[in-house]
Protein backbone atom coordinates (compact mmCIF):
# COMPACT_ATOMS: atom_id res chain seq x y z
CA UNK A 1 0.00 0.00 0.00
CA UNK A 2 1.39 3.50 -1.06
CA UNK A 3 2.11 5.94 1.48
CA UNK A 4 -0.94 7.86 2.39
CA UNK A 5 0.54 11.16 1.84
CA UNK A 6 3.17 11.34 -0.71
CA UNK A 7 6.54 13.72 0.15
CA UNK A 8 4.70 16.64 -1.76
CA UNK A 9 2.08 17.33 0.80
CA UNK A 10 4.91 18.33 3.09
CA UNK A 11 4.79 21.71 1.11
CA UNK A 12 1.45 21.87 1.21
CA UNK A 13 1.04 21.21 4.80
CA UNK A 14 3.88 24.04 5.42
CA UNK A 15 2.45 26.52 2.71
CA UNK A 16 -1.17 26.37 4.05
CA UNK A 17 0.28 26.71 7.60
CA UNK A 18 1.62 30.29 6.13
CA UNK A 19 -1.37 31.07 4.58
CA UNK A 20 -3.50 30.50 7.22
CA UNK A 21 -1.59 33.01 9.22
CA UNK A 22 -1.38 35.51 6.06
CA UNK A 23 -4.68 35.03 6.29
CA UNK A 24 -5.49 35.64 9.67
CA UNK A 25 -3.27 38.43 10.23
CA UNK A 26 -2.07 39.71 7.22
CA UNK A 27 -4.95 40.60 5.14
CA UNK A 28 -6.93 42.01 8.31
CA UNK A 29 -3.73 44.24 9.29
CA UNK A 30 -3.48 45.42 5.36
CA UNK A 31 -7.18 46.59 5.23
CA UNK A 32 -6.70 48.07 8.62
CA UNK A 33 -3.18 50.05 7.44
CA UNK A 34 -5.29 50.58 4.09
CA UNK A 35 -8.56 52.59 5.92
CA UNK A 36 -5.71 54.93 7.48
CA UNK A 37 -4.13 55.52 4.50
CA UNK A 38 -4.25 59.13 2.57
CA UNK A 39 -6.01 57.21 -0.02
CA UNK A 40 -8.78 55.64 1.74
CA UNK A 41 -9.28 58.97 4.02
CA UNK A 42 -9.10 61.13 1.14
CA UNK A 43 -6.77 63.19 2.71
CA UNK A 44 -4.67 65.58 0.39
CA UNK A 45 -7.27 65.41 -2.25
CA UNK A 46 -7.66 68.66 -3.44
CA UNK A 47 -11.98 69.31 -3.71
CA UNK A 48 -12.55 71.36 -6.49
CA UNK A 49 -15.25 74.40 -6.10
CA UNK A 50 -17.68 76.28 -7.85
CA UNK A 51 -15.64 79.43 -7.59
CA UNK A 52 -11.76 79.21 -7.93
CA UNK A 53 -11.76 80.41 -4.68
CA UNK A 54 -8.25 80.94 -3.29
CA UNK A 55 -7.93 81.41 0.94
CA UNK A 56 -3.90 82.49 0.84
CA UNK A 57 -5.42 85.54 -1.02
CA UNK A 58 -7.83 86.36 1.62
CA UNK A 59 -5.84 84.89 4.66
CA UNK A 60 -2.43 86.43 4.13
CA UNK A 61 -2.76 88.85 1.20
CA UNK A 62 -6.16 90.44 2.95
CA UNK A 63 -5.63 89.71 6.53
CA UNK A 64 -9.00 88.70 6.95
CA UNK A 65 -9.93 86.38 9.86
CA UNK A 66 -11.08 82.76 9.26
CA UNK A 67 -14.39 84.22 11.36
CA UNK A 68 -15.04 87.14 9.03
CA UNK A 69 -16.45 84.22 6.48
CA UNK A 70 -16.85 81.10 8.99
CA UNK A 71 -18.83 83.46 11.41
CA UNK A 72 -21.08 80.91 13.51
CA UNK A 73 -18.08 78.92 14.12
CA UNK A 74 -17.77 80.11 17.73
CA UNK A 75 -21.26 79.71 18.52
CA UNK A 76 -23.15 76.91 16.52
CA UNK A 77 -21.77 73.01 15.29
CA UNK A 78 -20.76 74.50 12.33
CA UNK A 79 -17.74 76.86 10.99
CA UNK A 80 -20.48 78.44 9.24
CA UNK A 81 -20.63 78.77 5.23
CA UNK A 82 -20.52 82.26 4.19
CA UNK A 83 -23.51 83.11 1.99
CA UNK A 84 -23.25 84.84 -1.10
CA UNK A 85 -23.76 88.45 0.39
CA UNK A 86 -20.45 88.17 2.22
CA UNK A 87 -18.50 88.38 -0.84
CA UNK A 88 -20.17 90.55 -2.86
CA UNK A 89 -20.05 94.07 -1.20
CA UNK A 90 -16.09 94.12 -1.46
CA UNK A 91 -15.89 92.40 -4.75
CA UNK A 92 -18.77 94.89 -5.97
CA UNK A 93 -15.67 96.92 -7.34
CA UNK A 94 -12.61 94.08 -7.95
CA UNK A 95 -13.80 90.72 -10.09
CA UNK A 96 -17.31 91.28 -10.10
CA UNK A 97 -17.57 91.27 -13.90
CA UNK A 98 -14.62 88.37 -14.21
CA UNK A 99 -16.32 85.04 -15.56
CA UNK A 100 -14.48 83.85 -12.20
CA UNK A 101 -17.09 85.50 -10.56
CA UNK A 102 -20.10 84.09 -12.75
CA UNK A 103 -21.09 81.79 -10.14
CA UNK A 104 -21.57 84.36 -7.37
CA UNK A 105 -23.19 86.31 -9.94
CA UNK A 106 -25.80 83.88 -10.67
CA UNK A 107 -26.33 83.06 -7.06
CA UNK A 108 -26.86 86.61 -6.05
CA UNK A 109 -29.50 87.29 -8.71
CA UNK A 110 -31.04 83.74 -8.60
CA UNK A 111 -31.21 83.97 -4.84
CA UNK A 112 -30.10 80.64 -4.81
CA UNK A 113 -26.63 79.78 -2.72
CA UNK A 114 -23.77 78.64 -4.43
CA UNK A 115 -23.39 75.01 -4.31
CA UNK A 116 -19.89 74.60 -2.32
CA UNK A 117 -18.15 71.13 -1.74
CA UNK A 118 -17.74 69.62 1.31
CA UNK A 119 -13.54 69.35 1.71
CA UNK A 120 -13.48 67.80 5.48
CA UNK A 121 -16.73 65.10 5.76
CA UNK A 122 -16.92 63.27 8.70
CA UNK A 123 -19.72 59.76 8.43
CA UNK A 124 -22.99 60.79 9.91
CA UNK A 125 -22.67 58.64 12.60
CA UNK A 126 -20.49 61.25 14.30
CA UNK A 127 -21.89 64.81 15.77
CA UNK A 128 -19.19 67.04 15.60
CA UNK A 129 -19.41 70.62 17.03
CA UNK A 130 -17.12 73.35 16.08
CA UNK A 131 -18.02 76.09 19.00
CA UNK A 132 -16.56 73.50 21.70
CA UNK A 133 -13.72 72.86 20.32
CA UNK A 134 -12.73 76.93 18.96
CA UNK A 135 -14.07 77.58 22.64
CA UNK A 136 -12.24 74.99 23.65
CA UNK A 137 -8.78 76.96 22.43
CA UNK A 138 -8.46 74.15 19.83
CA UNK A 139 -6.69 75.85 16.70
CA UNK A 140 -8.60 75.82 13.05
CA UNK A 141 -5.26 74.81 12.03
CA UNK A 142 -4.69 71.95 14.31
CA UNK A 143 -7.76 69.64 12.23
CA UNK A 144 -7.75 72.00 8.72
CA UNK A 145 -3.98 72.22 8.64
CA UNK A 146 -2.36 75.45 6.89
CA UNK A 147 -5.14 76.71 5.11
CA UNK A 148 -3.64 79.73 4.42
CA UNK A 149 -0.96 78.19 2.52
CA UNK A 150 -4.10 76.21 0.69
CA UNK A 151 -4.73 77.16 -3.21
CA UNK A 152 -7.39 74.62 -3.38
CA UNK A 153 -8.52 73.31 -0.01
CA UNK A 154 -7.69 69.60 0.73
CA UNK A 155 -8.73 67.77 3.99
CA UNK A 156 -5.22 68.11 6.04
CA UNK A 157 -5.88 65.12 9.07
CA UNK A 158 -7.02 61.74 8.32
CA UNK A 159 -10.18 62.39 10.39
CA UNK A 160 -9.66 58.72 11.93
CA UNK A 161 -11.28 57.80 15.42
CA UNK A 162 -7.08 57.48 16.80
CA UNK A 163 -6.57 60.76 15.25
CA UNK A 164 -9.37 62.49 17.19
CA UNK A 165 -8.60 60.45 20.28
CA UNK A 166 -4.68 61.33 19.80
CA UNK A 167 -5.94 64.90 20.98
CA UNK A 168 -9.28 63.36 22.99
CA UNK A 169 -6.92 61.55 25.17
CA UNK A 170 -4.10 64.15 25.68
CA UNK A 171 -5.47 67.82 24.95
CA UNK A 172 -3.21 69.64 26.51
CA UNK A 173 -0.33 68.71 23.68
CA UNK A 174 -2.89 70.49 21.43
CA UNK A 175 -4.75 73.30 23.09
CA UNK A 176 -3.72 77.03 22.77
CA UNK A 177 -5.05 80.28 24.09
CA UNK A 178 -8.78 81.22 22.66
CA UNK A 179 -7.17 84.23 20.92
CA UNK A 180 -4.59 82.57 18.87
CA UNK A 181 -7.30 80.16 17.79
CA UNK A 182 -7.53 80.99 13.96
CA UNK A 183 -3.69 81.80 14.11
CA UNK A 184 -1.98 79.85 11.16
CA UNK A 185 1.89 78.83 12.07
CA UNK A 186 1.35 79.24 15.62
CA UNK A 187 4.02 78.38 17.71
CA UNK A 188 3.57 78.45 21.85
CA UNK A 189 5.33 81.12 23.25
CA UNK A 190 6.74 78.51 26.19
CA UNK A 191 7.01 75.17 25.90
CA UNK A 192 3.47 73.33 25.06
CA UNK A 193 3.28 71.24 28.17
CA UNK A 194 3.07 74.89 30.28
CA UNK A 195 1.12 75.95 28.36
CA UNK A 196 -1.26 73.15 27.67
CA UNK A 197 -1.15 72.29 31.28
CA UNK A 198 -2.30 75.70 32.17
CA UNK A 199 -4.49 76.37 29.70
CA UNK A 200 -6.47 72.55 30.39
CA UNK A 201 -6.70 74.15 33.94
CA UNK A 202 -8.24 77.35 32.84
CA UNK A 203 -10.32 76.76 30.00
CA UNK A 204 -11.38 73.38 31.88
CA UNK A 205 -10.71 70.78 29.15
CA UNK A 206 -11.56 67.79 30.01
CA UNK A 207 -10.00 64.51 28.38
CA UNK A 208 -13.44 63.18 26.67
CA UNK A 209 -12.97 59.57 25.31
CA UNK A 210 -16.63 58.12 26.46
CA UNK A 211 -17.93 56.18 23.30
CA UNK A 212 -21.45 58.86 23.46
CA UNK A 213 -18.76 62.01 22.98
CA UNK A 214 -19.04 61.90 19.84
CA UNK A 215 -21.61 58.70 18.46
CA UNK A 216 -25.40 59.32 20.20
CA UNK B 1 -31.66 20.37 -3.52
CA UNK B 2 -29.76 22.23 -6.40
CA UNK B 3 -32.69 23.14 -7.61
CA UNK B 4 -33.54 24.91 -4.64
CA UNK B 5 -29.93 26.72 -3.90
CA UNK B 6 -30.09 27.84 -7.37
CA UNK B 7 -33.51 29.65 -6.76
CA UNK B 8 -32.74 30.97 -3.58
CA UNK B 9 -29.48 32.74 -5.60
CA UNK B 10 -31.16 33.91 -8.37
CA UNK B 11 -33.90 35.79 -5.40
CA UNK B 12 -30.88 37.06 -3.68
CA UNK B 13 -29.30 38.45 -6.80
CA UNK B 14 -32.50 40.07 -7.82
CA UNK B 15 -33.26 41.51 -4.35
CA UNK B 16 -29.66 43.20 -4.82
CA UNK B 17 -30.26 44.48 -8.28
CA UNK B 18 -33.96 45.55 -7.01
CA UNK B 19 -32.24 47.31 -3.91
CA UNK B 20 -29.50 48.76 -5.60
CA UNK B 21 -31.67 50.51 -8.66
CA UNK B 22 -34.51 51.80 -6.46
CA UNK B 23 -34.26 55.70 -6.20
CA UNK B 24 -34.23 55.37 -2.20
CA UNK B 25 -30.44 53.40 -2.86
CA UNK B 26 -29.13 55.34 -5.55
CA UNK B 27 -25.67 55.78 -3.43
CA UNK B 28 -24.64 52.05 -2.01
CA UNK B 29 -23.60 52.21 1.52
CA UNK B 30 -22.37 49.30 2.50
CA UNK B 31 -21.48 50.57 6.02
CA UNK B 32 -25.19 51.83 6.56
CA UNK B 33 -24.41 54.37 9.08
CA UNK B 34 -22.12 56.71 6.93
CA UNK B 35 -24.80 58.10 4.98
CA UNK B 36 -27.96 58.92 7.56
CA UNK B 37 -31.41 59.76 6.30
CA UNK B 38 -31.23 63.42 8.55
CA UNK B 39 -31.04 67.07 6.88
CA UNK B 40 -27.63 68.39 8.02
CA UNK B 41 -27.02 72.21 8.20
CA UNK B 42 -25.92 73.37 5.22
CA UNK B 43 -27.48 70.46 3.32
CA UNK B 44 -29.10 70.36 0.18
CA UNK B 45 -33.41 69.31 -0.10
CA UNK B 46 -35.62 69.28 -2.56
CA UNK B 47 -38.36 70.42 -0.74
CA UNK B 48 -37.46 74.05 -1.08
CA UNK B 49 -37.67 75.99 -4.23
CA UNK B 50 -33.74 77.31 -3.90
CA UNK B 51 -32.63 73.75 -3.42
CA UNK B 52 -31.40 74.92 0.39
CA UNK B 53 -31.97 72.79 3.56
CA UNK B 54 -31.88 76.49 5.47
CA UNK B 55 -34.29 78.76 4.98
CA UNK B 56 -34.73 82.68 5.73
CA UNK B 57 -37.45 83.02 8.47
CA UNK B 58 -40.44 84.95 7.29
CA UNK B 59 -40.01 88.53 6.84
CA UNK B 60 -41.20 90.48 9.90
CA UNK B 61 -39.57 87.68 11.99
CA UNK B 62 -38.03 89.38 15.14
CA UNK B 63 -35.46 86.87 17.39
CA UNK B 64 -36.07 87.35 21.17
CA UNK B 65 -32.24 88.15 21.05
CA UNK B 66 -33.13 91.83 19.58
CA UNK B 67 -36.30 91.88 20.77
CA UNK B 68 -34.90 92.08 24.40
CA UNK B 69 -32.40 95.24 23.29
CA UNK B 70 -33.32 98.38 22.77
CA UNK B 71 -32.70 97.75 19.14
CA UNK B 72 -36.51 96.78 19.33
CA UNK B 73 -37.88 99.78 20.73
CA UNK B 74 -36.33 103.22 20.52
CA UNK B 75 -34.62 103.73 16.81
CA UNK B 76 -30.98 103.20 18.47
CA UNK B 77 -28.86 104.99 15.96
CA UNK B 78 -29.77 108.54 18.53
CA UNK B 79 -28.82 106.84 21.68
CA UNK B 80 -26.06 108.98 23.11
CA UNK B 81 -24.59 106.06 25.36
CA UNK B 82 -24.30 102.60 24.97
CA UNK B 83 -27.69 101.00 26.75
CA UNK B 84 -25.03 98.73 28.89
CA UNK B 85 -22.32 98.82 31.72
CA UNK B 86 -19.23 99.74 29.97
CA UNK B 87 -16.60 96.97 31.61
CA UNK B 88 -13.09 96.17 30.87
CA UNK B 89 -14.81 92.49 29.70
CA UNK B 90 -17.17 94.63 27.14
CA UNK B 91 -14.45 96.31 25.89
CA UNK B 92 -12.48 93.50 25.28
CA UNK B 93 -15.10 91.31 23.90
CA UNK B 94 -15.29 94.46 21.44
CA UNK B 95 -11.40 94.62 20.64
CA UNK B 96 -11.68 90.92 20.00
CA UNK B 97 -14.68 91.59 17.54
CA UNK B 98 -13.84 94.67 16.44
CA UNK B 99 -10.05 92.92 15.33
CA UNK B 100 -12.59 89.90 12.98
CA UNK B 101 -15.14 91.87 11.76
CA UNK B 102 -14.62 95.52 11.41
CA UNK B 103 -10.42 95.83 11.22
CA UNK B 104 -10.24 93.77 7.92
CA UNK B 105 -11.60 97.01 6.03
CA UNK B 106 -11.39 99.93 8.75
CA UNK B 107 -7.70 98.68 9.74
CA UNK B 108 -6.70 97.12 13.10
CA UNK B 109 -6.51 100.97 14.60
CA UNK B 110 -9.26 102.46 12.86
CA UNK B 111 -7.57 104.48 10.51
CA UNK B 112 -8.77 103.45 7.33
CA UNK B 113 -5.34 101.93 6.42
CA UNK B 114 -6.05 98.42 5.95
CA UNK B 115 -5.01 96.38 3.06
CA UNK B 116 -8.12 95.71 2.14
CA UNK B 117 -8.65 99.35 1.58
CA UNK B 118 -5.86 100.57 0.23
CA UNK B 119 -6.71 97.98 -2.80
CA UNK B 120 -10.52 99.04 -3.30
CA UNK B 121 -11.27 102.13 -5.02
CA UNK B 122 -13.10 105.31 -3.97
CA UNK B 123 -15.33 105.69 -1.72
CA UNK B 124 -12.44 103.69 0.75
CA UNK B 125 -13.47 102.61 4.06
CA UNK B 126 -13.34 105.94 6.02
CA UNK B 127 -11.35 106.32 9.10
CA UNK B 128 -13.11 105.94 12.53
CA UNK B 129 -11.01 108.35 14.35
CA UNK B 130 -12.76 111.18 12.32
CA UNK B 131 -14.18 114.53 14.00
CA UNK B 132 -17.35 113.62 11.75
CA UNK B 133 -17.96 110.37 13.28
CA UNK B 134 -16.78 111.67 16.90
CA UNK B 135 -19.81 114.08 16.37
CA UNK B 136 -22.49 111.58 16.04
CA UNK B 137 -23.97 110.10 18.77
CA UNK B 138 -22.60 106.20 19.50
CA UNK B 139 -25.89 104.66 18.66
CA UNK B 140 -24.81 105.55 15.10
CA UNK B 141 -22.30 103.30 15.42
CA UNK B 142 -24.25 100.44 16.29
CA UNK B 143 -26.62 101.42 13.82
CA UNK B 144 -24.32 101.23 10.72
CA UNK B 145 -23.04 97.97 12.26
CA UNK B 146 -26.92 96.50 12.10
CA UNK B 147 -27.84 97.49 8.60
CA UNK B 148 -24.49 98.57 6.85
CA UNK B 149 -23.85 101.82 5.05
CA UNK B 150 -22.66 102.94 1.60
CA UNK B 151 -20.74 99.46 0.37
CA UNK B 152 -20.39 98.10 3.90
CA UNK B 153 -22.76 95.62 4.46
CA UNK B 154 -24.85 94.81 7.87
CA UNK B 155 -23.20 93.07 10.66
CA UNK B 156 -26.16 91.68 12.08
CA UNK B 157 -25.90 87.74 11.55
CA UNK B 158 -22.31 88.07 12.72
CA UNK B 159 -22.67 90.28 15.81
CA UNK B 160 -25.44 89.92 18.01
CA UNK B 161 -26.37 93.22 19.16
CA UNK B 162 -24.27 92.72 22.78
CA UNK B 163 -21.07 92.24 20.74
CA UNK B 164 -22.29 95.47 18.33
CA UNK B 165 -22.97 97.29 21.70
CA UNK B 166 -19.26 95.92 22.47
CA UNK B 167 -17.81 97.01 19.25
CA UNK B 168 -19.03 100.37 19.72
CA UNK B 169 -17.92 100.96 23.18
CA UNK B 170 -14.75 100.12 21.99
CA UNK B 171 -14.09 101.96 19.06
CA UNK B 172 -15.81 104.81 21.54
CA UNK B 173 -13.16 103.98 23.50
CA UNK B 174 -10.06 103.31 21.22
CA UNK B 175 -11.24 107.57 19.74
CA UNK B 176 -9.82 108.75 22.98
CA UNK B 177 -6.29 107.88 22.24
CA UNK B 178 -3.71 107.76 19.43
CA UNK B 179 -1.78 104.50 17.75
CA UNK B 180 -0.68 102.91 21.03
CA UNK B 181 0.46 99.11 18.92
CA UNK B 182 2.67 98.39 15.96
CA UNK B 183 -0.10 97.36 13.96
CA UNK B 184 -1.79 100.17 14.90
CA UNK B 185 0.80 102.40 14.36
CA UNK B 186 1.23 100.54 10.50
CA UNK B 187 -2.64 101.32 9.92
CA UNK B 188 -1.96 105.20 10.51
CA UNK B 189 0.72 105.51 8.38
CA UNK B 190 -0.76 103.91 5.62
CA UNK B 191 -4.37 105.79 5.86
CA UNK B 192 -2.09 108.25 5.35
CA UNK B 193 -0.08 107.37 2.26
CA UNK B 194 -3.73 106.32 0.89
CA UNK B 195 -5.18 109.64 1.63
CA UNK B 196 -1.79 111.19 -0.36
CA UNK B 197 -2.28 109.31 -3.04
CA UNK B 198 -6.05 109.14 -3.55
CA UNK B 199 -5.54 113.32 -3.37
CA UNK B 200 -3.06 113.44 -6.07
CA UNK B 201 -5.10 111.44 -8.14
CA UNK B 202 -7.83 113.25 -7.62
CA UNK B 203 -5.50 116.70 -8.54
CA UNK B 204 -4.58 114.86 -11.50
CA UNK B 205 -7.87 114.46 -12.58
CA UNK B 206 -7.95 110.40 -12.26
CA UNK B 207 -10.70 108.34 -11.01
Amino acid sequence: MPALFPPWTNVVARASLIAAVVLVVGVPAALMAWVRAPNATRRYEPVAQPIAFDHRVHVVGEHIDCRYCHFSVERSSTAGIPPTSTCVPCHSQTLLGSSTFAPVRRSMEANTPLQWKRVTSLPGFVYFNHAIHVNKGVGCESCHGRVDQMATVYQAAPLTMGWCLSCHRYPAAFVRPRAEVTAMGYAPRQPQRVIGARLVREYHVRRLTNCTTCHR
Amino acid sequence: MTRALIAGCALMIAGGIGCTTSPERERVDFERMRVQQRYDLYGASRAFPNGAMMQHPPAGTVSRETAATAEAGAPADSLASIPMAVTPQLLARGRERFGIYCAVCHGPGGYGGSIVASNMGIPRPPSLRSAALRARPIGYVFYVATNGRGRMPAYAPQLSPADRWAVAAYIQQMQTHGATTDEERADSARALEIHKLDSTAAAAGRP
